[in-house]
């Protein structure tokens, strides 16, 4: 069957015949079946979504020994960046997860490509306690990427990871260019413990980016952070900080005096 | 006696030369069009679109939506464009004032949640804003309450809340969709060029049944008007503005789906009301901007896009919408005079410019020229041949470009499937010649006379909001 596939040219037929010889095939032939898969991408029989999703399915369908067979797979041969990204892809999509597959992702980490490293980012952040796999030093690393979507997608990371000493870290990505850092940048930062975020806030705002600044008001109000807010008035501790914030707001985004009441 | 038959000769002459001409030009961007489709139809086998969705670095968008009493279509067109295909995009919807249940439906249905105090960073001039909403179904939906100053200053206030880098503006009654925006970015992405404003097709929605904001079936209108306007739709956009774009002369972009980076809007100041037709304006005044600085751009028009929008079904609403589009047209025009066959606006002052200033005035000429050549005929000033060549320069000319403009579409996207749709449009690409042109050269007229007289008005097209 995996000769016949060798031979098929036409896009769908060679499609179906994945998903067909996926049902079927034992791991004996899994890296066969891979190598194939590659040369249908690299031919352009396939494109990038059909290999993803033949790959998802294979996943899905083998669990464990597929997972194997992609580590073997990926770490045997050079494989072609498209196909790397498909690989990747596949796996971020497929239901079953296992170590492997975050090894797999985590080996992806070690290269410059931006879309490849946003694929290996998001498989990371679908385990359950990313702490076990990765260091929290090594996803700060991605955050001052030059690429948007990396940084994008660390910050993402980083949500499953929270602890209060990454606020510091973000103050730069509240100013960054791209307003989906920010919009991120400024989310993660209100799922910080609130006593921190509350500390923070007042310096946070002195930022010199008004675009970063909006957002975090934006999201401020958004989150419902703001209601919190109302309620550690109370804290004597908190207070100071709290008045603080509440003098940047009525000087910079015209808050009336009626819109917080103790 | 023999003065007032030289001058009427004289007019049927100079008609006849204007309908050689015109067709000229119509014939030049049906050949064009024919070969740039043919091209693009290749290039399109090449690209994969949901390939280029794993790509991640495609930026995101704000889409526009600014509504005035639309309490009958808002909710599928909102409906329509949250389900958009696309990673990362926010709707923003601007209420310029409505005075129906427009607000508290929006209220009601998305569970709006109004923000204390808002963040608005006044870059481009607007009306007071009244109230910021936020969704708390949709995390990408915002809604803003604003004091009614008309569309061109809704949309300012839009592209001053937007936050990302691109904005599509988008109709009340119009439904963009689902891969539209991927289409669009597609080009942003493999464009060599600073990319400053997109259009893409619009289409005639009516008859079409939507499910969920998308589309579940394509039918034709029961009513003739509509399809007559699909027609006009077709030829308007798949061969007129497709032309266009090869000759790299796009200057105008539907409102009803255009795609500017918010930058170069800013740095032009954003849509102005100093014309009744905002997005027409606001592409030259993109084009001169840029031609001015000598910087390079890229306005253009890509024929894969899609937005479907109502058309008007009765001829008071109809002849409403197209003296508008003529009044502005003749405004825009007249507004950046300086730009027209001026070598320093290179082909789009002395070649599109002077294409549209050619329609513009065209529906005097066919407005008065229909009668004066068949009374000539009448009265003997004419002969028999002339009045053959007259038709079949002004009729069988009208319907050989209908039917070329439904070849065109079958050949390419083959957006109505069925043989029997091809069949009535067709039949209407023929039928239109006989009458409906004619009306529209009148309703195009009467905009000329406005234009003369200096009116400003507005005039309010109500939609059905039927199609559903």
């Amino acid at each position: 069957m995996l000769k016949t596939l060798t031979k098929e040219n036409n896009q769908n037929a060679v499609f179906v015949g994945f998903l067909s010889i996926s049902k079927l095939i034992d791991e004996t032939h899994f890296l066969i079946f891979l190598y194939i898969l590659e040369e249908k991408l690299e031919k352009n029989i396939l494109n990038l979504k059909a290999v993803s999703l033949i790959i998802t399915d294979f996943i899905d369908r083998h669990k464990r020994k597929a997972s194997l067979a992609i580590y073997d797979f990926m770490k045997n041969i050079d494989v072609f960046k498209p196909c790397r990204l498909a690989l990747l892809d596949g796996i971020y999509y497929a239901k079953y997860f296992d170590e492997i597959l975050v090894e797999i992702a985590k080996k992806s980490l070690d290269t410059d490509n931006s879309e490849i490293l946003t694929k290996a980012l998001k498989i990371l952040s679908k385990a359950e306690r990313i702490d076990e796999f990765i260091k929290l030093e090594e996803i700060l690393t991605f955050l001052k990427h030059p690429s948007w979507i990396v940084k994008l997608s660390a910050l993402k990371l980083l949500e499953k990871n929270l602890s209060p000493e990454i606020a510091d870290y973000l103050i730069p990505l509240l100013e960054d260019k791209n307003a989906l850092v920010r919009k991120y940048t400024a989310k993660i930062i209100f799922k910080l413990p609130d006593e921190v975020v509350i500390r923070k806030l007042p310096n946070l705002l002195k930022i010199k980016d008004v675009y970063g600044r909006d957002t975090l008001v934006e999201k401020l109000l958004i989150s419902g952070f703001w209601d919190k807010l109302k309620e550690y008035s109370l804290k004597i501790e908190l207070k100071e900080d709290i008045e603080k914030i509440m003098q940047f707001l009525k000087l910079n985004y015209n808050m009336k005096e009626d819109q917080w009441t103790y | 006696m023999d003065l007032l038959k030289d001058f009427i000769l004289g007019f049927n002459f100079f008609v006849f030369f204007y309908y050689i001409l015109l067709n000229s030009f119509y014939t030049l961007f049906l050949v064009v069009s024919l070969f740039t489709i043919l091209e693009y139809l290749r290039y399109l086998r090449l690209y994969n679109l949901q390939d280029f969705k794993l790509y991640s670095e495609i930026p995101p968008i704000s889409l526009l939506i600014p509504i005035y009493n639309e309490e009958n279509v808002i909710l599928r067109t909102i409906k329509s464009a949250l389900n958009i295909d696309y990673p990362y995009f926010e709707v923003i919807v601007i209420n310029d004032g409505s005075t129906d249940r427009t607000l508290e439906l929006l209220i009601e249905h998305f569970q709006l949640q109004r923000l204390p105090f808002f963040v608005y960073r006044k870059r481009l001039d607007t009306s007071k804003v009244l109230g910021f909403y936020y969704s708390k179904l949709y995390p990408n939906l915002f809604v803003i309450n604003k004091e009614r100053k008309g569309k061109f200053d809704a949309l300012n206030c839009g592209v001053n809340f937007s936050k990302y880098p691109y904005i599509c503006t988008v109709d009340a009654d119009s439904i963009i969709e689902k891969d539209a925006l991927l289409k669009l970015v597609r080009k942003l992405l493999d464009s060599n060029l600073p990319v400053i404003a997109l259009g893409g097709v619009v289409r005639v929605s009516n008859g079409i049944k939507f499910e969920n904001g998308n589309i579940f079936s394509i039918e034709l209108p029961k009513k003739a008007l509509p399809i007559f306007q699909i027609v006009e739709y077709i030829r308007a956009f798949l061969f007129g503005r497709l032309g266009l774009e090869r000759l790299k002369g796009t200057i105008i972009l539907s409102g009803a789906f255009s795609f500017f980076n918010k930058e170069a809007l800013i740095k032009v100041g954003g849509f102005k009301d100093s014309t009744v037709t905002e997005d027409f304006e606001i592409v030259l005044r993109l084009h001169k901007y840029f031609r001015q600085k000598k910087e390079t751009y890229y306005i253009g028009f890509i024929p894969d896009p899609i937005c479907w929008t109502e058309v008007p079904e009765s001829i008071s609403e109809l002849s409403k919408q197209r003296r508008r589009w003529h009044l502005g047209l003749f405004q825009t025009l007249w507004l950046y005079k300086s730009m027209l066959l001026n070598l320093k606006y290179g082909r789009i002052g002395c070649f599109i410019m002077p294409f549209y200033f050619l329609e513009a005035t065209g529906a005097t000429i066919e407005t008065i020229g229909y009668p004066v050549v068949v009374l000539s005929y009448f009265f003997g000033i004419l002969s028999f041949e002339y009045l053959i060549v007259f038709f079949l320069l002004a009729i069988v000319y009208g319907i050989f470009l209908s039917v070329g403009g439904i070849f065109l579409e079958e050949m390419s996207f083959r957006r109505y499937p069925r043989w029997s749709h091809v069949l009535k449009l067709l039949f209407f690409g023929i039928l239109e010649n006989f009458g409906y042109r004619q009306l529209n050269s009148f309703f195009r007229f009467q905009a000329t006379l406005q234009f003369l007289s200096g009116s400003r008005k507005w005039e309010l097209v109500r939609k059905s909001g039927e199609t559903n």
